[in-house]
């Protein structure tokens, strides 16, 4: 079950699975949601007792005509109002506890489920999509959750209670209303059968719709670049029409249901009306009990209706809670090994035996691939884009295990140690620079429990933060928001440094980390690296041959196997595919500009 | 202040709907009317029990009056979900339309998801809104009034209790509605708390793994979901009160009616039947204001969908073609650019000059290079080319001609262009490339893309060029992606290139193939390409160089290598260190 993602929408069987799952969690809460089916009961009994009540009224106005019994009833029935107020609000608030206890339980099982999945998983989808099933999918929870669960309860209760008291007040005349009910359960169930389909043809109509819109309005400049317009709003008209046309059939038939439920009431009144004075007439039931009838007719409309209308609310939280206990289902694929050690302390020796590793099975991205990282070596990887340079990254850490191989630290094999203990040692440096929406001095205490605000400050001193960090509103307690937008793409970057530093990393790993930013931010941010590189083993994915030239060890891979290993001086003196590259940068012009590059080389030689 | 004046603007733009309004209007009284006369017949039952053909002829007009009541409440589905539906269709179609013919600096203000919410959630909104408003925003208040009239024909005496009964629920349901309204906005905040929250916490999934911080974020989730917690069951026990108060009402009047009715009917003023239809009728009032509570937070939040699709319906355009625009001949353009102190902001208030004073003559068929830094104001330059923005001075020529006197149809056709983020669509390859051109024949978008050095891997796949392209391109990488793009800016033929930084994920040498390729294939085509690589701006005849703005430098690389510091500082970081041995 690791592939929760591509999976299509869950069937009916599946479904009945996700209830039984939802109940547990509703379950947490047992003693209330007891409470709370009790109070629903007596609310709504004392409610229905009421109308019977009104009943009694009737025939003693049309019999003994006791006032003082009247008054009597009178106040019964304010009691039993406030009864009715009281039990059944405690009744629903219950209820409400009950549903979002779960709910808040679940949403914290699946964020913490999620951070132990392995980044196969994250990998697989845009973050964005994950990101919005998974709200999309608790949503559909929460809006059955809110107020249908216990509408559907209570009315259920009342449904029952109301024929009931049909029942109690004369079986027969109940017989003679019940009739319509089972005519009115065929309609319902048609109905239902017929506007469930249509509601599922109205998302799968909406779903084509959403996506052709998003996807057109992500693009839109190319859209406009390329003279799309009409097209693409033409074809936008033609899947909204064909949403339109679902809409319509589809809230149609659902709000068939009033009229049909209303229709059923009033047949019901006219049939028990004209059955109850007949029977009035041989004596066979009150006039209360008759008028008490009729208002009982009335009365359960408003239950089957209530049920109806949060029939879809059920439909698509158990499909969506499917989905939910899907992710729960997916199993991390790196897992640490039973009895799994710590990995000690270790000087950054590392060592790649014969590995070979691919993220579908069959395309291997990673061939045979041997060298060896001494304690503080710097290594540059390059090669063509898309050759499984940033692989290397992902195996290291063991955000995925490699096929076959080994990968050694200190003589330790990765896969036998935990992974946590493992990155603890690793330093990461991406490409994108990755804060929170919190303040500044969190973000760095990010890189390591317990970090001190001195340490903090310190390793941003070094990683050259610490001017423009004081220059911020609230200084080192600014919050950064959306990820520090109100930062400059440099200044993110070196803030990622600085934790990085904190973190003191043995093993480094810089995945294109000045490729957004203009040459003199580079060589700040350049300068704040060498400093992170200081005694540490690391490893820079180039983006531009110059940032890995100093290297120790180059490694250049081509179609995931490392064809060429050595530094820059010897790659290029081998007239290799390191070369190749290095010499395509001058895109031919090289006789032009040789002399150039030579005065520069003189000039920087002259200045130390 | 007008009655929901935005949800009026969006009928209003759907004319010619006018007389089935009215229809769905009728049909929606004479449900009511029909509903309301049934506990009438009942108390003639109740009140004529001795006579049973009486009570026939009553129970088959109930029976009659039931079939009609359902009738007509259908009728008035049909009708008000077809004009609602029909609406929120044309509505978004519309919406859709104007948005298509926005141009880069409207789509600067907005985000893809606000226009989505709008397409989608807004719509959605109205569409109910209508729906809404013409199934019960004016039969509920009739039947209300017509039950109200009606109690009072018949038992006068008893009238105040349904005054009580009215004031009770308005009180009841209006508290709620209100404190509902506030307390969603608080949950609704804290929701967007739990999903930024959720947000961050994936896209930075590399990084709490890396620095091993599962616990830590465990700690901050459960912090802002137990927050989430606590507001969302704010609203949800202010809701939890709504149904019992009115089941409560509905009691406290049966009360009411008992203690004070009982008395009338042994006095004789009232019958007993009557005592019956006023139970009756105070179940269809609270029945139809609980139902009137519930709908009206829903119509004013359509109120406030509709004023946000106002805005975009009445949003412009700020790039408009001329009264009468020059027709230009596409076969006679050389492709002669010229850029006459050219200055230009993105938001025409601001004192930030994007760029400033830019003069520069670019003849046809020339490669042009254009190097700078983020945010130098490069790309900007060269958008104004194609008019995805107006510059805010001065004025750019193509061949002479002010770019603003040709129609941006046909401006769009001279200036082909590679986005900085190239885009594809679902769909298959095929058609990616032919986007801008569909009218080329398939051996030419075969050598565009070849040119683009696209048709390798293209020709790997098992269909060819009719492979399909997910969402958005997702199954490509970013290079393959950015030579599809350019295949396709290469289809267009056009007789001005732009390139914008459309190979920064394409490795050194792969760039110089398509670089060198391209004039063949585009033979006499002014080419303007944008880059941050030096590497790639040796390819150029002419390089200039932006800062901040301005035009620091141009000329060859032998010129600027002399003249310019910040090309020579530049240059040097990305290309120096080669030394003599290497060459040789």
């Amino acid at each position: 079950m690791t592939d929760a993602a591509s999976k299509p929408v869950k069937d009916k069987k599946t479904g009945k699975g996700s209830m039984a799952r939802l109940m547990k969690y509703l379950m947490l809460r047992k003693g209330m949601f007891v409470l709370a089916l009790i109070f629903l009961i007596i609310g709504t009994a004392s409610f229905l007792y009421v109308n019977m009540l009104l009943g009694d009224v009737i025939n003693i106005l049309s019999t003994t005509k006791n006032i003082e019994e009247i008054i009597k009833i009178g106040l019964t029935m304010a009691i039993l109002s406030i009864i009715t107020l009281l039990c059944l609000y405690l009744g629903f608030r219950f209820t409400i506890d009950v549903t979002q206890n779960a709910l808040f339980r679940l949403r914290q099982d699946i964020f913490e489920h999620m951070q132990t999945l392995s980044l196969r998983f994250f990998d697989k989808q845009p973050i964005g999509e994950l990101m919005s099933r998974v709200t999309n999918d608790m949503d559909t929870i929460n809006n059955l959750f809110q107020a249908p669960f216990g509408l559907t309860l209570q009315s259920a209760i009342m449904l029952v209670l109301t024929i009931i008291s049909l029942v109690f007040l004369n079986s027969i005349l109940a017989g003679v209303a019940i009739v319509v009910i089972p005519i009115l359960a065929v309609f319902v169930a048609v109905l239902a059968h017929v506007s469930g389909p249509s509601f599922t043809l109205l998302q799968v109509r909406l779903g084509d719709l959403n996506g052709v819109m998003e996807e057109t309005l992500e693009g839109q400049r190319t859209v406009i670049s390329n003279r799309h317009q009409e097209i693409s709003s033409e074809k936008e008209a033609q899947i909204s029409t064909d949403v339109s046309r679902a809409g319509e059939k589809a809230h149609i038939l659902s709000l068939f249901i009033t009229p049909l439920c209303l229709m059923a009431s009033f047949m019901s009144i006219a049939i028990v009306a004209i059955f109850g004075v007949k029977m009035l007439s041989t004596g066979a039931i009150t006039i209360g009990a008759l008028s008490s009838a009729i208002s009982y007719c009335l009365l359960f409309v408003l239950p089957l209706i209530f049920i109806f209308f949060n029939y879809n609310f059920w439909l698509s939280a158990l499909v969506g809670a499917g989905r939910i206990f899907d992710i729960l289902d997916t199993k991390p694929d790196v897992n640490d090994k039973s009895g799994a050690k710590e990995l000690p302390p270790v000087s950054g020796h590392i060592i790649f035996k014969d590995v070979n590793f691919s993220y579908i099975p069959g395309r291997r991205v990673m061939k045979d691939a041997n060298f060896e990282a001494k304690p503080g070596m710097k290594i540059g990887l390059c090669g063509p884009t898309g050759a499984g340079k940033s692989t290397i990254i992902n195996i290291l850490t063991r955000y995925y295990d490699i096929d076959s191989g080994e990968i050694l630290v200190d003589d330790i094999n990765i896969a036998d140690i935990q992974q946590d203990s493992l990155r603890k040692q690793i330093g990461v440096v991406l490409q994108e620079p990755i804060l929170f929406t919190d303040t500044v001095m969190n973000n760095l205490k990010y890189a390591r429990d317990g970090a001190t605000d001195d340490e903090c400050i310190a390793a941003a001193k070094a990683a050259d933060c610490d001017d423009f960090i004081k220059r911020l509103p609230q200084g080192y307690n600014t919050v950064l928001v959306d990820g520090g937008a109100n930062l400059s793409q440099g200044q993110r970057q070196l803030l990622t440094i600085a934790r990085a530093m904190i973190a003191k990393p043995k093993m480094l790993i810089l995945d294109e980390a000045t490729s957004n930013v203009d040459t003199r931010t580079e060589k700040v941010i350049q300068g704040a690296i060498r400093k992170l590189q200081e005694g540490v083993t690391s490893f820079s994915i180039a983006h531009r041959l110059s940032t890995i030239k100093d290297s120790d060890k180059i490694l250049v891979v081509d179609a995931g196997e490392i064809v060429e290993q050595g530094n820059h001086d010897e790659l290029m003196a081998r007239r290799g595919l390191y070369y190749n590259l290095y010499m395509s940068q001058y895109k031919g012009k090289i006789s032009e500009v040789l002399d150039d590059i030579l005065i520069i080389n003189k000039g920087s030689e002259g200045t130390p | 202040m007008a009655f929901l004046p935005n949800l009026r603007y969006m009928t209003v733009i759907y004319r010619g709907h006018w007389g089935k309004i009215a229809l769905s209007q009728i049909f929606a009284l004479l449900y009511a009317a029909f509903m309301i006369f049934i506990p009438l017949q009942v108390s003639h039952i109740i009140n004529n029990v001795d006579n049973m053909h009486a009570a026939v002829e009553n129970g088959v007009l109930i029976a009659l009056f039931a079939v009609l009541c359902g009738v007509f409440c259908m009728a008035n589905v049909v009708y008000s979900v077809r004009i609602a539906e029909a609406t929120g269709n044309f509505v978004r179609n519309n919406i859709y339309k104007r948005i298509q013919n926005l141009s880069f600096a409207n789509l600067d203000q907005f985000s893809t998801g606000e226009f989505l919410t709008r397409l989608t959630s807004d719509i959605y909104q109205i569409n109910i809104g209508i729906q809404l408003i013409l199934r019960a925003l004016l039969m509920a208040p009739f039947a209300i009034i017509v039950s109200f009239i009606l109690v009072g024909l018949f038992s006068p005496g008893l009238l105040w209790i349904l005054v009580i009964v009215i004031v009770l629920s308005l009180a009841t349901f209006g508290y709620a509605m209100i404190k509902m309204q506030k307390q969603f906005k608080l949950r609704q905040e804290s929701y967007d708390v739990v999903n930024n929250t959720l947000q961050e916490n994936m896209a930075g999934i590399r990084v709490v793994k890396a620095f091993v911080r599962q616990k830590y974020e465990n700690a901050k989730f459960l912090e802002v979901n137990e927050d989430f917690k606590k507001t969302n069951l704010a609203p949800l026990h202010t809701n939890s009160f709504t149904l019992p108060s009115a089941l409560f009402v509905m009691g406290i009047a049966t009360f009411l009616l008992v203690i004070f009715g009982g008395p009338a009917v042994i006095a004789g003023t009232t019958k007993i039947g009557e005592i019956l239809a006023f139970f009756q009728y105070t179940f269809i009032i609270v029945a139809q204001m609980w139902q009137l509570s519930l709908l009206i937070p829903q119509i004013v939040s359509a109120e406030a969908s509709a004023g946000r699709l106002k805005e975009i319906w009445t949003t412009e355009s700020k790039v408009k073609d001329i009264a009468s625009p020059k027709i230009i001949n596409l076969e006679s353009v050389k492709g002669h650019v010229t850029f006459e102190n050219v200055s230009f902001k993105y938001d025409k208030t601001s004192d930030v000059e994007t760029l400033k004073g830019i003069n520069l003559d670019i003849t046809a068929g020339e490669t042009v290079a254009f190097l700078g830094s983020n945010g130098s104001g490069k790309s900007s330059l060269v958008s104004l080319i194609p008019r995805f923005y107006d510059v805010t001075e001065g004025r750019i020529l193509i061949d002479g001609i002010d770019v603003k006197e040709i129609p941006q149809d046909t401006l769009r056709q001279i200036v082909g262009i590679a986005l900085q983020k190239a885009f594809l669509f679902s769909g298959k390859i095929i058609d990616n490339i032919a986007f801008g051109n569909p009218d080329i024949i398939f051996d030419d978008a075969v050598s565009a893309s070849k040119v683009a050095d696209a048709d390798g891997f293209v020709s790997n796949l098992p269909e060819k060029y009719d492979a399909p392209v997910s969402r958005k391109g997702q199954n490509f990488s970013g290079g393959q992606q950015q030579r599809l793009s350019m295949a396709r800016a290469f289809t267009v033929k056009p007789r001005i290139l732009i390139l914008d930084d459309s190979t920064s994920a394409v490795d050194v040498e792969t760039e110089g193939k398509i670089l060198t390729a391209l004039p063949e294939f585009l033979s006499g085509v002014t080419r303007l390409i944008i880059s941050s690589r030096v590497s790639t701006a040796l390819a150029a005849d002419r390089i200039v160089v932006l800062d901040k703005g301005e035009m620091v430098a141009l000329g060859t690389h032998k010129e600027l290598i002399r003249s310019s510091s910040l090309y020579k500082e530049i240059f040097a970081s990305q290309l120096g260190g080669l030394r003599k041995e290497d060459v040789s």
